[in-house]
């Protein structure tokens, strides 16, 4: 995360503040999150990787296939972020203070054990670890791990990302890394869908009828809930594949620019719990509510 | 049995606070069953604009059997997301509304296809399949019936091959490939009376 990203972070932590009941509380985590994540890449500058060539990601990008580039991560850095991450979690609530300390002292047994990199199925199951051996609860682990990912990739894939013809892709994941995206923008301009990728912020037009991750365009299986009262935030539903995708109405902002999703989505988890307790699963395999948050309801 | 040690640390009753995002804040409680939040079920719905002869791409939201909105089709190559007032009004066609300007569903919108057959005085609603078969018998029959194949030119016998019994008239709906189809199909027919309605 460089200072630009996280000045702009940190605009859209103020601007979700206000648009999103609930967020003021957790404003002050996520900032803090943010911030130890400038601070950290700051003092280990991450070296991006060399741009991928321009006509040969062209020639795959018009075969409807992902780059699919999924770089290692040093294990001892992710290591020092988690733990960075830790930090912030005891000073918000310090009574998170032991299970912090559970987290270390896996990460420690962790360090002594893995290679020098991470591949990206390491660094999930790292995740199921934590969350296996210690109190670490499964949205709280998404949040780090993804946070985490996208900061590295984000950097490591800048080079390449300059380079893509995202314009040409029409693929529901992601062209440059082939993430499944959890959220989307309907833009301010014409109502056009752009998906952006969690993992490596990538962002590109996906038609809006249509299922990103089954490519289901049956209009009868497809469709979008909303709350009353707030239609800002889109649940978009696919019954064929039974998962579900976030769409954020940018027309419903008042806002123009850039927006910061990452942000949005984690102002929005409401709209996670809500997509679950309805019986969709996630399209992109991150799992933002915990099992005991899925009340069952009575028809 | 397979303890984890997270398991070992619950079952000996040692205390850590579980790590939720809710311990740092961040609820998910206006999603809670004692405030429940009322949701709102929405079909996106193609269809093409019906005022004139652009033919704009349209997605109409739906919301239990009945249009709630119609936007511009941002993914459609004519109009890419843009509608006219018109246009953007069109979900209005689907009520018709009171002196006080309230809407009620409008009762005379047609969603089957209505038949009157010769000499009756009512509609019957038909299936598609009769329907679509019927259209195209007749028109063979008229066709057939009407087809002159020469005419006498300064006692010259000329061949024609024409009906003057059928006009066509494109659609806007249609796109230009589909109209240079129906185009093609009914000159083979002979039918010479060929309109359109895109007359902008």
């Amino acid at each position: 995360m460089n200072e630009l990203q996280y000045k702009k972070c940190q605009e859209e932590i103020k601007l979700c503040t206000r648009l999103y009941d609930n967020f003021g509380d957790a404003s002050i985590f996520i900032s803090t999150v943010c911030k130890a994540a400038y601070e950290f890449f700051k003092e280990n500058p991450v070296t991006p990787l060399p741009a991928y060539d321009k006509d040969e990601a062209e020639k795959l990008i018009r075969a409807g296939q992902s780059l699919a580039l999924t770089p290692k991560l040093k294990t001892k850095k992710t290591v020092e972020l988690l733990q960075s991450f830790g930090r912030v979690m005891t000073e918000v609530n310090p009574k998170l203070k032991e299970t912090v300390k559970q987290i270390n002292d896996q990460l420690e047994k962790f360090l002594l054990d893995e290679p020098e990199e991470l591949t990206k199925e390491d660094i999930f199951n790292l995740r199921d670890l934590l969350i296996k051996e210690t109190e670490l609860e499964e949205d709280l682990a998404t949040f780090l791990f993804s946070f985490l990912q996208y900061s590295f990739y984000r950097q490591y894939l800048q080079p390449t990302f300059e380079v893509v013809r995202t314009d040409l892709w029409e693929g529901g994941n992601c062209p440059l890394c082939g993430e499944k995206p959890h959220y989307g923008l309907l833009s301010s301009e014409d109502g056009a869908k752009q998906l952006e990728c969690w993992s490596c912020g990538t962002k590109w037009l996906h038609t809006r009828i249509k299922c990103p991750y089954c490519d289901n365009t049956d209009m009868e299986k497809l469709g979008f809930f909303t709350v009353e009262d707030n239609e800002k935030v889109r649940v978009n539903y696919c019954q064929k594949c039974c998962q579900y995708c976030k769409t954020f109405d940018a027309r419903k902002f008042h806002t123009d620019g850039d927006v910061v999703l990452t942000i949005h989505n984690l102002a929005s988890l409401d709209y996670d719990l809500l997509a679950r307790r309805e019986g969709f699963t996630p399209g992109s395999g991150l799992e933002w509510v915990n099992k005991d948050e899925i009340i069952e309801t009575q028809d | 049995m397979d303890l984890s040690r997270r398991s070992f640390l619950k079952l000996a009753g040692t205390t850590a606070a579980a790590a939720t995002l809710a311990g740092v804040g961040l609820r998910k409680a206006s999603a809670s069953p004692s405030e429940p939040l009322r949701i709102k079920f929405t079909k996106e719905v193609h269809t093409t604009c019906t005022y004139c002869g652009v033919g704009c791409g349209i997605i109409c939201n739906v919301r239990d059997g009945v249009i709630v909105n119609a936007e511009g089709d941002p993914d459609h190559p004519i109009n890419e997301g843009t509608l006219c007032s018109k246009g953007a009004s069109i979900f209005n066609m689907s009520y018709i509304f009171d002196e006080k300007g309230k809407p009620r569903l409008n009762p005379n919108r047609l969603t089957r296809v209505l038949y009157r057959a010769p000499g009756a005085s009512d509609y019957e609603a038909v299936e598609w399949d009769w329907a679509l078969e019927e259209i195209a018998k007749r028109i063979k029959d008229t066709r057939d019936r009407t087809l002159v194949e020469t005419v006498d030119v300064g006692g010259r016998q000329v061949t024609v091959n024409r009906t003057n019994a059928i006009n066509w008239l494109g659609s806007a709906w249609c796109t230009g490939e589909e109209n240079y189809l129906f185009h093609k199909m009914v000159r083979a027919m002979g039918v010479i009376n060929v309109d359109h309605c895109a007359r902008l």
